[in-house]
């Protein structure tokens, strides 16, 4: 009887052991999921500016660095609020799933701001079948990005627009009901021209739709006064998180990141302690304007924020005076060289001198050598 | 020594001369290199993905071999210069070898970038979008600035023998246009020599610091480089003493090539292959200190990645390359240097081509290990060398001896004036051509 036992509960751990699923399960459709609520009130306000309690989801994009925020509104047609805001020159878009049921196909909407222009919008669509985008115009439909505004300050762009879900357009997204939506963020990096490549896409997120929803709060991300000078050796940076009621929230992570030439660099991640601050190094490796961010993907109930910060780091002197005067080191290397080839080509000149003296073309002559032969 | 029409009859002799051994050995040679060129045509129309060389391991065999030549090269005329400027009375018969050496070495040698570079119109680049502040443009500017010395250096020991070698009308029409040439109306005059031994004796007075810094800039290349195994501050003088070390090695087989194959037995005597010996030996020392120096400085300190990188070379993917290096190319070498009985020509040419193996593999071990050793969380990557690799190695090396040979065909290999001047007086040119043409 034991031995059956034994043998029932061996067979049971062979067949059953491999569809254990050892390691945690993931989605592989969407990397996130949000849910946005929809009501019929007007939270909203469209000004290039985003206030606490106007918006009820929010995504941090790592790649992109682009926030996202998100509400819903049911009055007059269901539409899709939304802010972004953008450490890019270039355009900023927003891929938003068409059709009811998800079969690839995207409506795309893209915004960009110009000094002296304003912002700009595109409206177009992408269908998945033919791997095709054109402007909704184009296709037979009409351009649907309403409310919206930017504000650009230090290099951050803030956008705010609303897009139909209930349209009459069939290259606009639809969401009559509640739902998933998919989407992705994308940017250009430079080029304010909307028929440009997206320099870089989100990965497919997904949000949800609904009447049934708890809020999240507001969060703001701060940077604190700078401890100490700005110095190439290293530069202090303290970030400050706080609630909706202006209460620190601690124990949260805080990306860093520093714009470079091509994308960013990086910072690491680095936790607020229990006064809601955290601390980070930056370490370029010269002067320059360097614009910094800082994000908090949300979390503990409460909204992503992102703050940026224009930071200039100048010469204190204290450098190594060699590395520091690049010219004089370079004075100095090419005095060198130039000496060292100065010095060839003298030694050059003296065999010149030494082969040019002469009483004459001593050769012999062919019949020099045979007489000399005989 | 031989008297002196005698001594100029044997040196000009395989000027005149070229056996069937010769052309044998010649063709077998440039068969290896036109083996390398069709390695490099493969890996021009394919790519560098028929190398083994990967996004971690980028630099491989190549860059090795570029640091091994040029190490040779930097031997070659450190060796030449300082026993000139040091006037030591037994250098007459290596100068002209080791200056040869240097050419040919440092020319082959600064190809192996162009060849690690996978297109080679990329070179441009350097000089298009090059920074000051990058050390790759240092070591070109260095590269090039020993390169040019290292011409006009070895141009100016040759005016007196293209003097003496420009009448023998046996040796063909490009050969004595070429003497004519580089002597142009140089007869040997007092005046004449002491300014071509001025000339001579600056140029060897700045290539001692031109080549210690060059090489210290190569070691730079890797020694600024925040790498395990690299980020060093002696990296600039172990390079200097590994570049002298295997250039003293190169020279003894070559010598001793020369010695068997040409008969130079009363040029290359027992007493300079013992004098390069000590040399040796105390280069080997040297060696063996950095060597301990640098992995005791790194194993006591014990961080992460170092320990990784130590390990792979201790007991790890690398042993059998690390000790054979150390003990067949350090330790054993040291011992046949010093022993009296070992003493003995066999002996030292056989510590030389040891030295000169392992100098190869210390150059292999301080670039791919390093560039092996993960720098982030991942797998360690494996690099092993492809036939291109192989085939492109070979071909530079069969190249090297090539043109050394080749060399020993135009000029004598053993600088006849500054022997004929350690030996006794200097002669008119004319009159030894006539008696070299008597004999």
């Amino acid at each position: 009887m034991r031995s059956v036992f034994f043998a029932a509960a061996l067979a049971f751990i062979l067949l059953i052991a491999p569809v254990i699923p050892w390691r945690p399960l993931y989605s592989s459709a969407a990397d996130t999921g949000l849910a946005v609520g929809c009501n019929s009130t007007e939270g909203v306000v469209s000004e290039g500016r985003i206030l606490p309690g106007e918006y009820s989801e929010s995504y941090f994009d790592e790649t992109t660095k682009l926030l996202a925020y998100f509400s819903c509104s049911d009055t007059d047609g269901r539409t899709l609020q939304m802010a972004i805001v953008s450490p890019w020159e270039g355009w900023v878009g927003l891929l938003l799933q068409a059709s009811e049921t998800w079969n690839g196909d995207m409506n795309v909407v893209r915004v960009s701001y110009e000094r002296g222009i304003g912002p700009r919008s595109y409206d177009g669509y992408f269908e998945s079948a033919s791997n095709t985008e054109r402007m909704d115009v184009d296709w037979g439909g009409m351009t649907d990005v309403y409310d919206l505004t930017a504000e650009s300050n230090d290099g951050v762009t803030v956008y705010e627009f609303a897009v139909p879900l209930t349209s009459d357009d069939i290259f606009d997204s639809h969401m009559t009901g509640d739902g998933f939506l998919y989407f992705q963020l994308a940017y250009s990096g430079v080029d304010v021209d909307f028929k440009s490549e997206a320099s870089g896409t989100s990965p497919l997120n997904m949000i949800q739709i609904s009447t049934q929803y708890f809020p999240k709060v507001w969060s703001e991300l701060q940077f604190l006064p700078l401890e100490g000078s700005h110095e190439r050796t290293g530069t202090e940076v303290l970030f400050l998180l706080r609630n909706d009621r202006g209460f620190s929230v601690p124990n949260a992570m805080v990306h860093v990141f520093m714009k470079a030439a091509f994308g960013f660099a990086e910072l690491g991640v680095v936790m607020t302690n229990s006064q809601g601050v955290a601390r980070a190094v930056l370490e370029p490796r010269g002067t320059g304007t360097y614009l910094v961010g800082a994000a908090f993907e949300g979390g503990q109930g409460l909204l992503a924020s992102v703050v940026w910060m224009t930071l200039v780091l100048e010469d204190t002197g204290r450098a190594l005076p060699i590395v520091d005067s690049g010219h004089i080191a370079l004075s100095l290397v090419f005095l060198g060289v130039a000496g060292v080839w100065l010095v060839y080509a003298y030694a050059l000149v003296l065999a010149h001198l030494a082969t040019a003296r002469s009483r004459g073309d001593l050769r012999p002559t062919r019949q020099q050598e045979l007489r000399k032969w005989r | 020594m031989e008297s002196e029409p005698n001594a100029d009859r044997v040196l000009i002799q395989p000027l005149q001369q070229t056996t069937l051994r010769f052309l044998l050995l010649c063709a077998v040679l440039i068969g290896v290199v036109g083996v390398g060129a069709f390695g490099y045509v493969t890996q021009l129309q394919n790519g560098l993905s028929v190398t083994g060389l990967n996004d971690k391991v980028s630099w491989g065999l190549y860059i090795s071999n570029f640091v091994f030549f040029i190490g040779i090269s930097y031997g070659g005329t450190l060796m030449s210069a300082i026993l000139r400027l040091t006037n030591t009375e037994w250098r007459g018969p290596i100068t002209r070898l080791a200056e040869s050496i240097t050419v040919g070495a440092l020319f082959l040698g600064a190809l192996f970038p162009i060849l690690d570079l996978g297109r080679p119109d990329r070179t441009l680049n350097l000089f298009i979008y090059g920074r000051l502040q990058s050390a790759v443009l240092w070591d070109f500017l260095a590269i090039g600035t020993y390169f040019a010395g290292a011409l006009v250096y070895l141009y100016l020991t040759l005016i007196p023998d293209a003097a003496k070698l420009r009448n023998l009308s046996s040796l063909g029409g490009v050969r004595l246009w070429l003497y004519r040439r580089l002597a142009r109306r140089w007869e040997g005059t007092p005046q004449q020599v002491a300014m071509l031994e001025r000339g001579i004796v600056l140029m060897a007075a700045i290539l001692i610091p031109v080549a210690v810094s060059a090489h210290s800039v190569l070691a730079w290349l890797f020694g600024m480089t925040l790498r395990v195994g690299w980020h060093s501050t002696i990296f600039g003088p172990f390079f200097v003493v590994g570049a002298i070390f295997s250039g003293i090695a190169t020279i003894v087989i070559v010598m001793a090539a020369f010695r068997r194959f040409f008969g130079l037995h009363r040029y290359f005597t027992l007493r300079h292959f013992q004098r390069l010996a000590t040399l040796l030996f105390v280069m080997d020392i040297a060696l063996l200190y950095f060597t301990l120096s640098e992995y005791l400085t790194v194993a006591y300190g014990a961080e992460s990645r170092d320990v990784l990188w130590l390990t792979a070379l201790m007991h790890g993917h690398y042993a059998l390359l690390f000790w054979t290096m150390i003990l067949g190319g350090f330790i054993l070498p040291a011992a046949l240097l010093i022993i009296p009985r070992t003493r003995t020509i066999p002996g030292i040419v056989t510590a030389s081509i040891l030295i000169v193996a392992a100098m190869w593999i210390e150059r292999v071990l301080i670039v791919v290990p390093t560039m092996a050793t993960p720098q982030l969380p991942f797998e360690w990557t494996i690099y092993q060398p492809t036939w291109v690799e192989w085939s492109i190695t070979a071909g530079t090396f069969a190249a090297l001896i090539l043109f050394i040979a080749l060399f020993s065909k135009v000029f004598p290999i053993v600088s006849m004036w500054e022997t004929r001047r350690r030996a006794g007086a200097e002669a008119p040119a004319e009159s030894t051509a006539e008696e070299v043409v008597r004999a």
